[in-house]
């Protein structure tokens, strides 16, 4: 039996019997509908996780002096130029960006009072902003002590897009960026709770420059030595490469400061480089190659995504294994349901095979009106799937109230999960059809007719 | 062109093949019909497929001669063919003994009472039961030394069947019914145009688009002949034919039965309680309890 006698025959079988096959594929479109809903869910976290909040970027790694160890020579190395220079030079290694922290601690007062109402005027007309916001802003006092490093321009050139990062000319403000994880804790919890304005692309711009104080600290006077140095900073934007619990200046404006303020040597002492890669295929050498030179990767982000994106795994695993029990049972059903098929058509079986059915071929129908149900019911499911995780996504975007994190999308749908909805299908449907074929393929060919 | 042309080219090698071989082996011995009955089906393996003689007629490919010889010969030879249902005690025995010869265009009715051994006699002439101890060659091949895949493929070139209760399937209509044999042939290209043939053939060329319970009794009957027919057999198997019509309706079938003997040379061995119905038949055999007891002779 060819492939085109075959597809006819089943498309046949398949009008005929289609109430009972209707009946017996609820459970596969059930199943796989689950199926594709949980893929979808996971996916989506997956993506949030690896893109908004623990970003991780294929081809670059963070190279940290290594911690001091018993019998390691090497270990203890400081990164200065001399070894950003070696960086530079090992085999792969496409760019190399140095991090510096501030040797000093900085406070910033945060007054609603002192901003100049010239400022808080403008932001006021813009469009979106509520009045609340302004008299919460008004009513602000905060005095923080802030951490802070300098950034290679260049690492973060995509991220400052509301203005020039870079060591600023005397007395112009300084740019810094601030994290995104920040900006989106602050956002969705601070902000909301004290009814402060958010900090976004639209509000950015407009943000008044605010006071800081380098070389100044409300917790210990133990660190602070010399005169205070007071700075205006304005914010230009936000970055996954920023200090988490800071802000990030240019390098060079720090590299100033911690000349100015602890000498020489904290101007050339660098606390991270990022190193680039040619491609992502080179970082296993790049970090064999920086852990022979004395220096440690800083892998706690990595390490932190990775974690996450295992329990995210784990769940939607979970799920994705209860959908494919019923997908399972379903083939229970399907198999059911070919017995009683069978049952009711033993003489029409017995009747293909006087005309020259072989039991392969009877085996091959059945087989065959199992994979079609199977696809059918697999697309059925990955349709009803899919325009369910349209709808909880609308639902959700629209109903939940605002999360650190909370995203545009919460489902992803990657290219696999139909195909592999309706692969699955077809799969249990034919394994539970399978016995059914063979008991089909081994029935007597005279006795059926004859009823006997 | 060139496809038309072996084909005929090899057709015609075969069917003279096949007539020499039922020329020669009615005078052979036993061992000698067997070792020549291997050595040709070794040969005739080789071409396509053995032609039916029907099919070789329709194409006027076989001279009179051939025809002769191909009448002459057996179509159907079983040796102490024996048949038992169940095992030890509740052993029922459909079939003892039975040995039987049947020519090639021969019209046999086979009579008895039920539980005779009629049906499974032609289940084994068939192929549709190969559980029996003996020997069954059929256009000359040993039905039990064939596969499954050779055993269906026997069935679908080689025997068409017609049952009592007709066996169509009704969500088909009279001529998908009809071409229910092309699914499992390999050759579905012709399909439409071959089974029209056959419904013209029988007479209901009018109802080809009918389903099976827009038809009356008969007219389904004779949808089964078509269908029988569809590949050209060399024997056709009824079990009953008319054990569901009326007179008049069996009449007529048993009349399309000997058209079909008397014009295109088939092979007809039916099954029949209604023995006065086949008055046309070349020879009647009788079972008893499964034994011959009339009629083993040609």
């Amino acid at each position: 039996m060819n492939f085109s006698s075959l597809g006819r025959f089943v498309g046949q079988d398949l009008r005929r019997n289609r109430r009972n096959f209707v009946f017996a594929v609820v459970g596969i479109v059930v199943g796989i509908s689950s199926f594709v809903f949980f893929i979808g869910l996971g996916s989506g976290i997956q993506r949030v996780v690896s893109t908004e909040i623990f970003p991780l970027e294929a081809n670059r790694i963070r190279v940290v002096p290594r911690m001091m160890q018993f019998d390691d020579a090497a270990s203890g190395r400081v990164i200065d130029a001399a070894a950003l220079g070696e960086f530079s030079r090992i085999p792969g290694v496409a760019a190399v960006y140095p991090r510096m922290k501030l040797a000093v601690p900085s406070t910033m007062a945060m007054v609603g009072s002192r901003i100049d109402p010239e400022e808080i005027e403008r932001i006021s007309r813009m469009p979106g902003v509520r009045p609340e916001w302004l008299v919460a802003v008004r009513d602000f006092n905060s005095w923080l002590e802030i951490m802070a490093d300098g950034l290679d321009p260049r690492l973060v050139e995509n991220d400052a897009v509301f203005g020039e990062f870079r060591d600023p000319d005397p007395g112009r403000p300084v740019p810094i960026l601030l994290s995104k994880r920040l900006v989106e804790l602050y956002n969705s919890g601070f902000a909301r709770t004290r009814n402060l304005p958010p900090v976004n692309d639209i509000l950015i711009p407009y943000l008044p420059a605010l006071p800081l104080t380098v070389n100044d600290s409300f917790v210990s006077d133990a660190q602070v030595r010399g005169d205070k140095v007071p700075l205006q900073v304005r914010l230009v934007g936000t970055s996954h490469h920023a200090l988490l619990g800071g802000i990030s200046m240019p390098l060079e404006t720090v590299r100033k400061l911690n000349r100015a303020l602890r000498g020489e040597r904290a101007a050339d002492a660098y606390d991270m480089a990022v190193l680039e890669a040619e491609s992502s295929a080179r970082l296993t050498s790049i970090q064999e190659a920086v852990r022979a030179l004395g220096f440690g990767i800083d892998t706690g982000q990595q390490r932190m995504a990775e974690s996450v994106g295992f329990v995210v795994t784990l769940v939607t695993l979970g799920f994705t294994l209860i959908s494919l029990v019923i997908v399972a049972l379903a083939a229970v059903n399907i198999a059911h349901t070919f017995f009683m098929i069978i049952s009711e058509r033993r003489r029409e079986i017995g009747l293909l095979r006087a005309v020259g059915a072989t039991r392969r071929d009877i085996r091959v129908v059945f087989l065959g009106e199992a994979a079609l149900v199977g696809g059918l019911g697999g697309a059925a499911g990955v349709a009803l799937g899919t325009a369910a995780c349209l709808a909880v996504d609308w639902l959700a975007v629209r109903l939940l109230p605002e999360f650190p994190f909370k995203p545009d999308r919460f489902f992803g749908y990657p290219w696999w999960m139909p195909v592999g909805g309706i692969l699955i299908a077809v799969l249990f449907c034919v394994a539970g059809a399978f016995p059914p074929s063979r008991r089909a393929s081994g029935l007597d060919p005279a006795s059926t007719l004859t009823g006997r | 062109m060139w496809t038309i042309s072996a084909s005929r080219l090899i057709l015609r090698r075969s069917e003279g093949l096949r007539a020499l071989w039922w020329k020669d082996n009615s005078r052979a011995s036993p061992a000698a019909r067997t070792k020549r009955s291997t050595e040709f089906f070794a040969l005739s393996n080789r071409v396509v497929f053995p032609p039916s003689y029907g099919m070789l007629s329709a194409m006027g490919v076989v001279s009179s001669r051939v025809r002769k010889s191909k009448i002459a010969s057996a179509v159907v030879r079983l040796e102490n063919v024996s048949r038992v249902y169940g095992s030890g005690g509740g052993a029922t025995h459909a079939l003892r003994d039975v040995t039987l010869d049947i020519g090639a265009g021969a019209f046999v009715k086979v009579v008895g009472t039920s539980g005779s051994g009629k049906t499974t006699l032609l289940n084994i002439i068939g192929g549709l039961d190969t559980s029996y101890a003996g020997r069954a060659v059929v256009a000359g091949r040993d039905l039990r030394a064939l596969n499954d895949k050779a055993l269906s493929r026997f069935r679908n070139r080689t025997v068409g069947f017609v049952f009592q209760h007709f066996h169509l399937l009704d969500h088909l209509d009279a001529l998908q019914n009809v071409a229910l044999a092309s699914f499992f042939s390999g050759r579905e290209e012709d399909s439409r145009q071959r089974a029209e043939e056959v419904l013209a053939r029988v007479g209901l060329k009018d109802k080809m688009r009918q389903l099976p319970g827009q038809l009356s009794g008969g007219q389904k009957q004779r949808v089964a002949i078509a269908r029988a027919l569809y590949n050209r057999p060399a024997l056709i198997l009824a079990d009953e034919p008319t054990g569901n019509l009326d007179t008049r309706t069996s009449g007529q079938i048993i009349g399309l039965f000997e058209r079909l003997n008397a014009e295109d040379g088939i092979t007809v061995v039916a099954v029949t309680h209604e023995d006065h119905l086949f008055r046309r038949a070349t020879r009647g055999v009788r079972l008893e309890d499964g034994r011959v007891v009339e009629g083993r002779e040609a």
